[in-house]
């Protein structure tokens, strides 16, 4: 029939449960009142709702909180009906819904694993023959024999996703399950994903990360208020959806918070402007860096209180196993760079941040070791850099021959000021560097430095091998943090958040934004 | 296709007894001593009640005590314990779509087995009393087990579903059964049951399965009339039952 799943105006409603599980007593007293109520306030959650999957799609669903997506996904499953219209399903389902449903904690990882695959639709042998390969899967090594409750989180989860992706699924529905886990198991979940997605699996996922949905979904549906506004395109739909959140011209506000933190303002969106989106211009003046609590938690980040983030958005970012070496030319950067060290990641990140350690800079007499390097270039610093080619020539010049991170841009509210001393020292290094640059400029000096003048500039020097552009990692960092805070209190704000967040990459990715930030995994040649 | 739908489930139900019997007894050092020592301390207190202080006039107390008191245990304990079936399996039945009925089965499965593993204390006893175990046994048990099996079922599937609406069905299934227990001949012989209340006694197909057990296991013998009418019971307590299930189904994933 060539549709893995077929909704025909489904439409499905709830009744405010809380008459009947409030209590026995309290129904049977308030009997017809109860009776009343329980026709009369019904929660409608999908209202006609219609829409094909064809076999071997991946399909998206976005939409707000409440606004239908949980229900279809369930509809689909089969853990609840739908009041009216016709549902088709053709394939066995999986569901990677709650990952570890129905473990025990009192069982081993083994016993788990046969238990959760039989109850997902496998015979015991099925799971016999499976089990080696989750277990190998799963990374647990000797624990799979120790009772799930002596496990971490991460274990669990892992074992969960392992089991899940490994029954053989034809349609595999996804509920913002990959949102658990540390970003290096999300990046496994997402290799999983795409290989099912070449194996012709469909795939039914709801989430609220766009730039997941946009990866990944061959189309996407946008529900609201138990319809559907939009189906399409990934793109298509999900300007749709921003557009409606209101939120284009916050978004865009930021991107001209990004060029107004310039101070020599060259370039901070040459793209919009090439672009042939008119509407995509700047526009509005509210920003959410104006917020005092994101602010104050700029501020938490900026001190240097130990977070951890930036260093998983960069492996989720950059996919990459971990960063060999590195330099940071770096003010500010000193705290989360630590946490790169820590995290185990880096053996010999420096962070040239002091008078004494620039001195050695500038004369060449830095010490660092030969090998794979990690380019961390930040549009910002480079804005104030008039001619990269040849700060990039000085900048070998002045390493004797060794790589580099170039990490110098501002972070912080609009009103943020840097502390005189610190301001300093950056210009400093900056005047320092296009002192010795302006002796060798042969080029363009007044105009914009891109990221794509960028890659032929490293190319003389490096080798590359991987270029990842983000909007910029340190608002991912701040935004996160904030996350862990909101996330409690108020999911709606923090989703906001990230879908701003989220759909700044998209317009990077685009072009229609400028990127304020590249990562560069390149090897130096040796030179010679 | 069928026979693979037929091993299915059959894999199901034994996956999901197993986790219960494992569950139960993973972090005990006694393991299967607490299933039979539950109901044998139970015994004793009666016998020290009633045969010690009352002095009732039945002979081989212990015994009739036990032959009753054992598969009574079976079918309160899954009736007390199906009340939380579904609440307890929240995060499955909100996820994933199996047949739910198949959690309560395992749950009835499991008290069963643990009742089958106590007949061998009920042999020690009979051996005690110098009596000897019945061929008849053969028959009669797996006979009894099935009807039991449905009779339990039926209400527990009820039970566990009724109660993810009304959570207060478990306080009254607690009373229940502890009602039922005194007003089933089991610490009492049906004898004794004054002869005006006597005819009640054939409404209660629970009496009739107590009754039934202790004739097998003391006597060796089957009563085929009084095993018919439990049958009969059982099977409608099994549609009713099951019926009240499948109203409510569709409904589990959306009041949990």
């Amino acid at each position: 029939m060539g549709y893995a799943v077929r909704f025909e105006d489904v439409y499905k409603e709830y009744p405010f449960y809380q008459h009947i599980t409030a209590g026995f007593k309290s129904f049977v007293f308030n009997l017809p009142g109860s009776i009343a109520s329980l026709k009369k306030t019904r929660f409608i959650a999908l209202k006609g709702v219609s829409f094909d999957v064809k076999k071997g799609e991946t399909f998206g669903i976005i939409g707000r909180n409440g606004s239908g997506k949980s229900t279809t996904l369930g509809l689909i499953a089969g853990v609840i009906r739908q009041d009216r219209g016709h549902i088709k399903t053709d394939g066995r389902i999986s569901s990677l819904l709650e990952l570890g449903a129905g473990f025990h904690p009192d069982l081993s990882g083994i016993e788990n694993i046969i238990l959760n695959g039989i109850l997902m639709g496998n015979t015991r042998e099925e799971m016999l023959r499976k089990v080696d390969e989750i277990i190998e899967f799963s990374e647990l090594g000797d624990f799979i024999y120790q009772p799930l409750r002596t496990y971490s989180s991460g274990m669990y989860v892992r074992l969960g996703f392992s089991v899940a992706v490994h029954i053989d699924p034809e349609i595999l529905l996804v509920d913002e399950a990959l949102a658990v886990g540390d970003l290096n198991f999300q990046e496994k979940c997402l290799g999983k994903m795409t290989d099912f997605k070449k194996s012709g699996v469909t795939i039914i996922m709801a989430s609220h990360d766009l730039t997941l949905i946009t990866r990944l979904c061959d189309r996407v549906a946008w529900i609201d208020g138990g319809s559907i506004m939009a189906n399409g395109k990934p793109e298509e739909v999900i300007l749709k959806y921003l557009d409606s959140l209101g939120q284009k011209a916050n978004i865009l506000s930021l991107a001209g918070q990004h060029a107004e933190t310039q101070e020599q303002t060259v370039s901070a969106e040459p793209a919009s402007a090439q672009d042939g989106e008119a509407p995509l211009q700047a526009s509005g003046s509210f920003s959410w860096w104006d917020s005092p609590l994101i602010i104050k938690e700029c501020e938490t980040v900026i001190t240097g209180n130990p977070g951890g983030h930036f260093y998983e958005f960069l492996r989720g970012q950059c996919m990459i196993e971990s960063l060999e070496k590195g330099l940071s030319i770096s003010n500010r950067l000193k705290g989360m760079i630590k946490n790169l060290i820590t995290y185990g990641i880096c053996k010999s990140f420096d962070v040239i941040d002091g008078e004494d350690k620039i001195a050695a800079l500038q004369a060449g007499t830095l010490d660092i070791k030969e090998g794979f390097y990690d380019l961390f270039l930040s549009i910002d610093a480079l804005n104030r850099i008039k001619n990269l080619n040849s700060f990039l020539e000085k900048i070998d010049y002045a390493l004797a021959d060794k790589g580099v991170i170039i990490s110098l841009e501002y972070i912080g509210p609009a009103n943020f000021q840097w502390s005189d001393k610190e301001t300093e020292i950056a210009d400093m290094i900056y005047k320092s560097l296009n002192d010795k640059a302006s002796g060798l400029s042969a080029g363009n000096t007044a105009g914009a430095v891109s990221s794509v003048d960028v890659i032929p500039a490293i190319e003389r020097i490096f080798d590359i091998s991987t270029v990842r552009y983000f909007g910029s990692p340190l608002d991912d960092l701040v935004f996160n943090k904030i996350l862990d805070r909101f996330d409690e209190n108020d999911g709606k704000d923090s989703a906001l958040l990230k879908t701003i967040i989220r759909f700044e990459h998209i317009l990077v990715k685009q072009g229609v934004l400028e990127n304020s930030y590249a990562l560069i995994i390149a090897r130096k040649r040796s030179s010679g | 296709m069928r026979q693979n739908y037929l091993k299915y489930y059959r894999d199901l139900v034994v996956a999901l007894t197993q986790k219960e019997l494992k569950v139960k007894y993973k972090r005990s050092f006694l393991g299967y001593f607490w299933s039979v020592a539950n109901p044998l301390a139970l015994a004793l207190v009666f016998f020290v009640a009633f045969k010690v202080v009352m002095k009732i006039q039945i002979e081989n107390y212990t015994l009739f005590l036990i032959s009753g008191l054992f598969p009574w245990q079976w079918f309160s304990n899954s009736v007390n314990s199906s009340v939380m079936v579904f609440v307890g399996n929240a995060q499955l039945i909100k996820k994933v779509n199996f047949r739910r009925e198949v959690l309560v089965v395992a749950t009835v499965l499991n008290d069963m087995l643990h009742f089958i593993l106590s007949i061998p204390v009920i042999v020690i006893f009979i051996f005690l009393y110098g009596m000897k175990p019945s061929l008849s046994w053969l028959i009669g048990i797996p006979l009894m087990l099935i009807i039991q099996f449905i009779i339990t079922f039926g209400l527990s599937v009820a039970i566990s579903a009724i109660n993810l609406f009304f959570r207060d069905i478990e306080r009254i299934v607690f009373i229940f059964t502890t009602l039922m227990f005194y007003l089933t001949p089991i610490i009492y012989s049906e004898d004794m049951v004054p002869d005006k209340y006597k005819p009640l006694i054939l409404l209660n197909p629970l009496s009739l399965l107590m009754m039934s057990w202790r004739k097998l296991f003391m006597n060796g013998t089957l009563d085929f009339k009084d095993i018919a009418l439990a049958f009969i019971y059982s099977l409608i307590i099994a549609a009713v039952g099951y019926i009240i299930f499948r109203k409510l189904r569709w409904r589990f994933a959306e009041v949990l």
